[in-house]
């Protein structure tokens, strides 16, 4: 179909327009005309991406000027949008229409190899048998290293909004699209969150490639394979699914690319990797993450290793894998650099501090408030001796205390870094005190608080520990309620929950239950590396890691 | 690059459910499961319905019933399950008999409901001859019976794994406890004196095998086992049996000698939870002591997985009844009729003790004869022209990605 796009967006009266919730962003002025017939547009889907849709599988119009003016409506004469008009020699004094997008592009790059070339002529694109205008460019003229055609208006849009400089040329049936990209970035760094004694110091950044290019660093295997898929119709973010080919299941990789793609074109804009997480998950009203994510490209390349599949997406440092297990939780990439048994040590302590940290103040209310003969003397009378002028019941001095922790954090994180330190310290210790001389609160729950908090950060990940906060205030009201019962039956509402859980298909508290004992070697304790001769099975293609006879040996004398 | 098609639709490729679809237990699960249907309330009230009868001789008679146990259930289930591979009893039958699966169905249904009332009875007792003497016995009741009902509701899956991670904390557990009570035991209280002969050593058989006759109920679940690969359905059924009775004849006569020998047979008839009266004598030191607490919940984890168990058992015989695909809908219904039958059964404490002493003519009644009804109406009526799908089959669009292996995949092939 041919059509102008400078006929069909045309600004109209304000009474056909259909207002909608984008109608105050620039683009909205661009409405549709009298000969357009939108379709029918998604459920939700404002009229504006439904024209642009529609504009976008256009052809290129014949003249340079031309398309740079629909470029400019398409995107709504954005500020950012700079557009240069050239009668290059080179090309016979042809007009050469270049645009870009101002801050993504590095313009010394474009200086050198395209406005250059175009304003000096390349002599040897004047030799030889007449070609081509776009093949001259392409091949000849254009210094770049990446240089693409783009026959559609989509593609245009695609490879300017990614910061790559288009050359519309008079006459030529597609544009030139010259990587120029220059986009603002930081260096990898270690990530703070995630911050490790042994294991490598550089962190993910928000550059998909850099991010790419450091699992590809980590992980120099032919096998190691990345797949892009665009999600959004109009944001096009890349996303990038790494698996190492032969050791990740086929089905999961298939089943991985089949959640993208069931949301890519309906994802509208992106907020870092938590939306897509949240889309493609399995369990979406479970409080426990069936996704794990890291900002780490050792502990990705390592679970791509064992056969997960990486989901890396521009614009955030997270990268998320799938599938993913409870026990992941418990573990840090410190853990194959110690001995094993400390590792394994380490591993149950964690385990440990996570069950406390879920249940240390229900269970301190349940002994306090029904089972007081479970209390060994000694510490009951203590007990009720700091309690002595506490004027309310242990359940609501637990839910103060822990309600008001919560509050602490959540305003340390808040607070800018330097203050924030001071306000926890502050927050625990002077308000902690002053609390129990003004006995509103016993200094046995002060204690049991701090322990809580303590052992909640002993987990190496945030989001797990997060979950078990969240918990931890029905199990504490069911405690304040029907005591130790009560924490019982949470608590094996719990497990039911958690042993129904799946993530990608693959039970989520495997290989404990389902009972998988050829993978325990790196579950609860960590066998030392030789041992581990199995890959998770549920979800690779059951390989061998460690070849056998790798166990270390003296020298044979 | 992969690009997304552009007819593609949320619909289109449906997120695999099965997470909410049934899928084949293993041989492990569904042991854990029968250990889980024996220990709770056999370690409860048996050592008192038994020492009544046979004093000190009473762990006789625990590895007497046991042994009929396991004779009986090794023979009955492998032989349905060679009867009818891949169902359960009245999922067979509905099959072949369907007139046959609803009456046996109804006699299960309220055989199951009245088991169930029988389990959050039993609960409420634990709780408030432990540590909560005060709170009424029919909070414990309802609270039982929603977690029972939600969690048949999540299936079989989630039940038998979850029974498997119980049945290993028990394992773990048991030589713990009974090593700290080394000090406890006195030997002379549990060697048998045959004072009266072995009639009273039989006599107090006739409880044990009662509690050991709901293993039977696993009949109605074989459906659901997943023999391994290179194994018959018969062989599994018959290692479930194995296993579940085995794991709980040495829990419960281990927990059974060192009660009798801790507090004696005289002083064990006289108590009604004797097993717990034994946990609240250990302590290791000054460091630990008291520990029924942790006891109590786990007591608490195994009678809930019961309940949960039992009540997707009866949702399924009354499902045969309706003839209903999948019972699980009949979940929240059911407790209504659990709870109202819980309300109205035992009053008493030392009524339900007198009541489990003849349990074994009761399991006996609506187990064992119901069981055997069924066998023989499957062996008689011929195998139908058009097997019946296990409840267990495949959902198309179900994630082939199984712990129990392979699965048929939509257009797909099989997990090696």
């Amino acid at each position: 179909m041919n059509y102008s796009l400078s006929r069909r967006f045309r600004p109209q009266a304000p009474k056909q327009r259909t207002p909608g919730p984008h109608s105050a962003s620039p683009v909205s002025t661009v409405t549709p005309g009298p000969n357009i017939r939108p379709g029918a547009p998604a459920e939700g889907t404002p009229p504006i991406y439904s024209l642009l849709d529609q504009a976008a599988q256009a052809p290129l119009l014949p003249r340079a000027e031309q398309n740079l003016e629909q470029l400019k409506v398409m995107l709504g004469n954005t500020a950012d949008l700079t557009t240069r008009i050239l009668h290059s020699p080179v090309l016979s004094d042809q007009v050469a229409a270049l645009a870009w997008i101002d801050g993504l592009v590095d313009s010394e790059l474009q200086s050198e190899n395209i406005i250059g070339p175009l304003l000096a002529g390349n002599p040897t694109a004047k030799k030889g048998p007449p070609q081509p205008l776009l093949a001259v460019l392409h091949q000849r003229l254009i210094s770049g290293a990446d240089v693409s055609a783009g026959r559609t208006w989509q593609e245009v849009l695609t490879g300017v909004l990614t910061g790559k400089t288009v050359i519309f040329v008079d006459r030529a049936s597609a544009a030139v699209l010259v990587d120029t990209r220059r986009a603002p970035q930081r260096d990898p760094q270690e990530p703070e969150v995630e911050a490790v004694i042994r294991g490598s110091r550089d962190g993910f950044t928000e550059d998909l490639r850099t991010n790419t290019a450091l699992i590809r660093l980590h992980l120099q295997s032919p096998a190691l394979r990345f797949e892009e898929i665009r999600l959004g119709r109009q944001s096009q973010i890349p996303v990038n699914i790494a698996y190492i080919a032969g050791i990740a299941h086929p089905q999961l990789v298939q089943e991985v690319r089949a959640r993208l793609l069931r949301i890519a074109p309906r994802f509208s804009f992106n907020v870092g990797s938590g939306p897509i997480e949240q889309l493609i998950e399995d369990h979406p009203f479970s409080v426990f993450p069936t996704i794990h994510h890291s900002e780490r490209p050792d502990k990705i390349c390592a679970q791509l290793a064992e056969g997960r599949v990486a989901i890396v997406v521009q614009g955030t440092p997270v990268v998320l894998t799938a599938p993913t297990l409870f026990w992941e939780f418990l573990q840090s990439p410190d853990d194959y650099c110690e001995r094993p048994f400390l590792a394994s040590f380490v591993r149950f302590l964690r385990l440990t501090m996570l069950v406390a940290s879920l249940t240390l103040p229900s269970i301190y209310v349940a002994l306090i408030s029904f089972h007081q003969e479970l209390v060994p003397t000694v510490l009951a009378i203590r007990i009720a001796g700091g309690r002595e002028s506490v004027p309310f019941p242990a359940l609501s001095e637990a839910m103060m205390m822990e309600l008001s922790f919560e509050v602490l954090r959540e305003a340390g994180l808040r607070i800018p870094r330097p203050l924030g330190q001071a306000i926890s310290i502050v927050g625990i210790l002077v308000i902690g005190q002053a609390a129990v001389s003004a006995g509103i609160v016993s200094p046995i729950m002060v204690v049991v608080v701090a322990l809580t908090a303590v052992a909640s950060f002993v987990s190496p990940s945030y989001s797990v520990a997060i979950s078990l906060r969240l918990l931890r205030f029905p199990l504490l009201i069911t405690a304040g309620i029907a005591g130790l019962y009560g924490i019982a039956w949470v608590l094996f509402a719990l497990v039911i929950h958690l042993a129904s859980l799946r993530s990608f298909g693959v039970p989520y508290l495997s290989p404990v239950v389902p009972f998988i004992g050829e993978n325990w070697q790196d579950t609860l304790i960590r066998a030392p590396i030789w041992m581990t001769r199995r890959r998770p099975f549920l979800y690779t293609r059951g390989s061998t890691r460690v070849a056998p006879q790798l166990s270390p040996r003296p020298p044979v004398s | 690059m992969v690009t997304p098609p552009s007819g593609v639709s949320p619909g289109n490729m449906a997120i695999p459910r099965s997470a909410q679809a049934d899928e084949p237990i293993s041989t492990g699960e569904m042991a854990a499961l029968g250990t889980h249907l024996l220990i709770p309330t056999t370690l409860m009230f048996l050592p008192t319905a038994v020492i009544r009868i046979a004093f000190q001789d009473g762990w006789l008679s625990n590895i007497l019933g046991f042994g009929l146990t396991l004779m009986l259930a090794a023979i009955l289930l492998p032989l349905l399950a060679h009867a009818a591979p891949g169902q359960g009893l009245l999922e067979a039958l509905r099959w072949r008999a369907p007139w046959i699966a609803r009456w046996l169905g109804l006699v299960f249904g309220f055989a199951l409901v009245h088991l169930e009332a029988l389990v959050v009875i039993e609960i409420g007792i634990l709780w408030q001859q432990a540590v909560m003497p005060e709170t009424p016995d029919t909070f414990f009741a309802i609270t039982a019976l929603v977690l029972a009902a939600l969690s048949a509701r999540a299936g079989i899956e989630p039940l038998g794994r979850t029974a498997l991670l119980f049945a290993g904390i028990l394992l773990i557990f048991t030589p713990v406890i009974l090593f700290m009570s080394f000090d406890l035991i006195h030997p002379a209280e549990f060697q048998p004196v045959l004072a009266n002969g072995m009639k009273p050593v039989v006599v107090a058989t006739q409880p044990v095998l009662g509690f050991g006759e709901e293993l039977l109920l696993l009949a109605l679940g074989l459906g659901y086992l997943r023999p391994r690969p290179g194994s018959s359905p018969a062989k599994a059924s018959f290692q479930v049996v194995a296993l579940a009775t085995g794991i709980s004849m040495g829990v419960t006569v281990l927990f059974f000698a060192a009660t009798i020998a801790a507090l004696g047979p005289r002083e064990a008839s006289r108590d009604l939870l004797p097993t717990l009266t034994y946990m609240h004598l250990i302590r290791l030191g000054e460091f630990i002591q008291r520990i029924e607490g942790v006891v109590l919940l786990f007591w608490t984890w195994s009678i809930l997985t019961k309940a949960g168990l039992v009540h997707l058992l009866a949702c399924q015989a009354w499902g045969a009844v309706f003839a209903i695909r999948d019972a699980r809908v009949l979940s929240l219904p059911l407790v209504g009729l659990v709870f109202a039958e819980s309300r109205i059964l035992i009053r008493d404490t030392i009524e339900l003790v007198h009541y489990l002493m003849i349990w074994g003519l009761i399991a006996t009644m609506f187990f064992l004869v119901p069981l055997l009804i069924g066998l023989v109406a499957i062996g008689l009526t011929p195998s139908p022209n058009r097997p019946a799908p296990p409840p267990n089959a495949a959902v198309p669009g179900q994630n082939t990605l199984s712990p129990n292996g392979p699965s048929p995949a939509p257009g797909g092939q099989p997990v090696p």
